[in-house]
């Protein structure tokens, strides 16, 4: 048995402790908000935070997690009210097939919490391990800059 | 960060059970599950005019979408087709997902085709039913219907106003209207606006519902080890080693099917994704990889170049070629190489069965529900009508969901298994088990007469046609492919020659986000380029010049019902040139590149600005578009379409490159197969220009001008021109 804190949550699981997170998320714990697209660190699907950090759940194991304050896209909201972050990716029309926007968020909300103020060139950096096949970076880019309080770079 | 809004919208995923009783699949919050409830049937509608309206006594009003979405807006835009002429808000309707039938017409969500084909269709559907509400509220109050008029979602004369609700029992004793009078477009109000996807809240919540997440009681997951090389057979695997990893329930071999759609593979069950990815990895499957093993990608590209070397079918002749070469001062001749390239959609394919006696239940992010039925059925020999195909949202797509197969193994899996099954493809599955976008070699000439005038066009375009996907399908590049920018060649030349070659293909061939039009418009628009280079003319101009005056053409890959006006390529192609600024100085080693191409009844120009280092590094800083799909329902889902096709055509001229080693396909994930990130984005900027009075496609038009743009952009910057695709590993310094 494996204890887990998410989205403020104490559980157990009891599973093959080199299980990787993004799978205990999905199949074990029945949230499917978390992304799978490459399994391999690549793409930033998978993207929830640990700790506060963002942390690719696709190879890290739910061993390593154990104990450690986990945040999936699940955890944003408060009920009706929408995460900041995903207020402004529903704002400014984000998402095309939807499918990235989580990670993207998630690694969103955990540049915002560094920088609460980022610059295009903190964006592209701190966005670049986020893939978007269906090529919304443009839009990803202007939520940041509208959920930071500005109008846009 | 600080403002937090409540946001109100709710959108529902719904359909309708196998027995017909109405159930509700999943509703934002209410997601948990999947699963059918018999007899919660909330609808109870009073009013069903058409397949596509519905309104219950409570007055919810439910339209049905019976395309799918994948990113590009038809959910959201068949709604607001509806909604327009019903007059209801878009805020108020209830939108529910069609199973795969044919009462709804063609449901395949492909070739830029769900504005194009439903414009009348649903607008008519709608208005229907308004009239029929309208009529119901005229004789209650006793005054003429044309006295009456219908807004947000009821029927209001002087102060008197009934909603549908209360109208709804009433208008259902009305007879259908077979010719209901249409809006006038100047009374749009819905249509022509910008308009947020209605599946937006629940992506960024992350309650929507993919393929990759359907669940059900007793699901097993499968991953599938199949054959490497396609039509090759096992020899031998361990069922043991599979089977002694925790939580893995069975161990099942699938036979190619019929059809041609799946190969040969051995599938491992589990209570979890990960169990079943670590029993397909124990399975350790010796393959007999057939007679497909040979081939090598550079091999293939030499056999393509011998057959461009011969004539091929003739797509389109006019005046005579031969004879315009023969008494041409020079001919100008150049060739380009583009490999097969892969979707590589941010979801890989993901399906779920449900088999129960003769019946089964499937969850599919499908692009083409009713082929999922028939495929479905054929392979476990049960009649279409007892097939249910529920279709999920599509995490990215672009043709690749069109293909049922893993549907087909899901419901062979739950067959044999007595269980549930979700059949998910991993990202190397996704990129070494595709339907791949063709690998093809092109050829150029034009024929220049005295003082440089063009006075031939000779392209053969070698490429591995569709039809080899399929037992039955033909060989050759039909009309239809030859119709994807080669015989749409838009240029006034006096002799003009046209063809396809025919080669054969090692893997399978699919449908990729505007398909031929890729290859076809990157030769077509770099030649023009190299043409206006040689002869000394300014690209912009040259093209213009080309085009001559405006003309309705008609050749293979246009329809008179929706006419190829080159004055509409000649506007778009205008208007980017303008956005561009195009003609103006710019610092050494940065150039602008033009190009423009007609597909999908659209057109599409571009200019891209890039910079390339004097170490050869490649900046496309900004891209200008304009086009032109007729007039405009969601521009907003227009701007972001012409976004997103940038950023795919980037993807591909950077880095698109699927290649085979005996047999099999060398790429596995996006560390070899690269995509586009955000720090490689341009600006763009997108100017909509609205002819005519019927909308075409819009979801891939973008993609095919996006290549030939960088291309010549790079040309202009360096003097370097690039024939082969892709630009990774070639020297730009
Ligand atoms: S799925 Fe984890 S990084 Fe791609
Ligand atoms: S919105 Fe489709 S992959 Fe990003």
């Amino acid at each position: 048995m494996i204890t887990l804190l998410v989205n403020g949550e104490r559980l157990t699981v009891d599973a093959d402790p080199a299980m990787p997170l993004l799978w205990v998320l999905r199949d074990l714990l029945n949230l499917k908000g978390t992304k799978y697209a490459c399994g391999a660190g690549l793409c930033g699907s998978c993207t929830v935070h640990v700790d506060g950090e963002p942390v690719r759940s696709c190879i890290a194991t739910v061993e390593s997690v154990a104990g450690r304050p986990v945040t999936t896209i699940e955890g944003l909201a408060n009920g009706d009210e929408l995460h900041p972050v995903q207020l402004a990716w529903f704002e400014t029309n984000t998402p095309q097939c939807g499918y990235c926007q989580p990670g993207q968020i998630l690694s969103a909300v955990a540049l915002l919490e560094r920088s609460p103020k980022p610059t295009d060139e903190e964006i592209d950096e701190a966005m670049s391990g986020n893939l978007c096949r269906c090529g919304t970076y443009l839009r990803i880019r202007e939520a940041i800059h509208r959920a930071a309080g500005g109008g846009g770079s | 960060m600080s403002a937090v809004t409540k946001v109100s919208r709710r959108s529902f995923l719904q359909t309708t059970g196998l027995a017909g009783s109405g159930l509700i699949l999943g509703v934002r919050h209410g997601w948990a599950s999947l699963i059918p409830v018999p007899g919660l049937d909330p609808e109870s509608s009073v009013f069903e005019p058409n397949v596509w309206v519905s309104i219950g006594e409570d007055g919810v009003v439910s339209l049905t979408v019976h395309r799918q979405e994948m990113g590009q807006g038809a959910r959201t835009t068949c709604c607001m087709l509806l909604s327009e002429e019903l007059e209801v808000d878009l805020e108020d309707v209830k939108v529910v997902q069609a199973l795969g039938d044919p009462k709804y017409g063609n449901q395949s969500t492909g070739g830029s085709t769900t504005v194009r084909l439903n414009w009348f269709p649903l607008r008519r559907a709608g208005a229907a039913a308004r009239e029929m509400l309208v009529e119901a509220a005229a004789r209650r109050w006793g005054v003429p219907a044309a006295d009456c008029r219908a807004e947000s979602g009821a029927v209001l004369h002087g102060s008197e106003r009934l909603t549908y609700g209360e109208l709804a029992a009433a208008a259902a004793e009305l007879p259908v209207p077979e010719d209901p009078s249409l809006k006038d477009p100047a009374d749009f109000k819905l249509i022509g606006t910008p308009q947020r996807l209605i599946d937006t809240e629940d992506m960024v919540r992350g309650d929507a519902v993919y393929g990759y997440d359907v669940d059900l009681p007793d699901l097993l997951v499968a991953s599938v080890e199949r054959s490497p090389v396609a039509k090759g057979s096992f020899l031998s695997y361990d069922a043991d080693a599979a089977r002694a990893v925790r939580d893995v329930v069975d161990v099942i071999e699938l036979e190619p099917n019929a059809t041609g759609l799946t190969n040969a593979g051995v599938a491992v069950l589990a209570t979890n994704t990960w169990a079943a990815m670590q029993g397909r990895a124990a399975l350790n499957v010796q393959w007999e990889p057939g007679p497909l093993a040979t081939e090598t990608s550079d091999q293939r590209r030499a056999e393509l170049e011998q057959i461009a070397s011969e004539p091929g079918t003739v797509g389109r002749a006019e005046g005579d070629f031969e004879a315009a070469a023969a008494s041409a001062e020079r001919i100008f001749e150049a060739t380009y190489y583009a490999p097969y390239a892969v979707h590589a959609m941010m979801e890989p394919p993901a399906a779920t069965a449900h088999v129960q006696g003769d019946r089964c239940d499937v969850w599919s992010a499908t692009q083409a529900p009713q082929w999922t039925v028939g495929e479905v059925a054929g392979a476990l020999g049960i009649p279409g009508s007892n097939v249910a195909v529920h279709v999920t949202l599509l995490g990215g797509a672009f043709g690749r969901k069109s293909k049922p197969d893993y549907a087909v193994e899901a419901a062979l899996l739950s067959q044999k298994s007595g269980r549930p099954v979700k059949v998910l493809f991993t990202r190397e599955d996704e990129i070494r088990h595709a339907f791949y976008h063709p690998e093809s070699y092109q050829v150029l000439r034009a024929a220049l007469g005295p003082g440089g005038s063009p006075t031939g066009w000779m392209h053969r375009s070698v490429f591995p046609a569709i039809g080899w996907t399929f037992p039955d399908g033909g060989a050759t590049p039909g009309g239809q492919e030859r119709g994807l920018g080669l015989t749409t060649m838009p240029y006034r030349f006096p002799n003009i020659q046209i063809e396809a070659g025919r080669v054969a293909s090692s893997v399978r061939i699919g449908w990729m986000r505007s398909v031929c039009n890729m290859f076809h418009a990157t030769a077509v628009q770099s030649f023009m380029d190299e043409l206006a280079h040689e002869l000394g003319r300014d690209p912009v101009e040259f093209h213009m010049a080309m085009l001559g005056e405006p003309r309705i053409m008609e050749v293979e890959g246009s329809d008179s019902q929706f006419p190829y006006d080159t004055g509409r390529l000649k506007a778009v192609g205008e208007a980017a040139a303008e956005m561009a600024g195009w003609g103006r100085t710019l610092p050494a080693r940065q150039g602008l590149g033009f190009a423009m191409h007609y597909s999908f009844f659209s057109y599409a120009a571009m200019v891209a600005h890039v910079s390339v280092s004097q170490a050869g590094e490649l900046t496309v800083h900004r891209v200008d578009t304009a086009v032109d799909c007729g007039p405009v329902v969601n521009p907003d889902a227009i701007e972001a379409q012409m976004q997103g096709a940038v950023a795919m055509g980037l993807s591909l001229a950077k880095f698109g490159r699927i290649s085979l080693r005996e047999g099999a396909v060398e790429q596995g994930n996006y560390h070899d197969y690269p995509v586009v990130r955000l720090p490689e984005m341009p600006r763009i900027n997108v100017r909509i220009i609205q002819t005519g009075d019927v909308p075409t496609g819009i979801g891939e038009p973008g993609v095919p001008p996006t290549m030939p743009a960088v291309l010549n952009a790079i040309f202009a910057a360096t003097g370097v021109r690039i024939r082969d695709l892709p630009l990774e590993g070639q020297d730009l310094s």
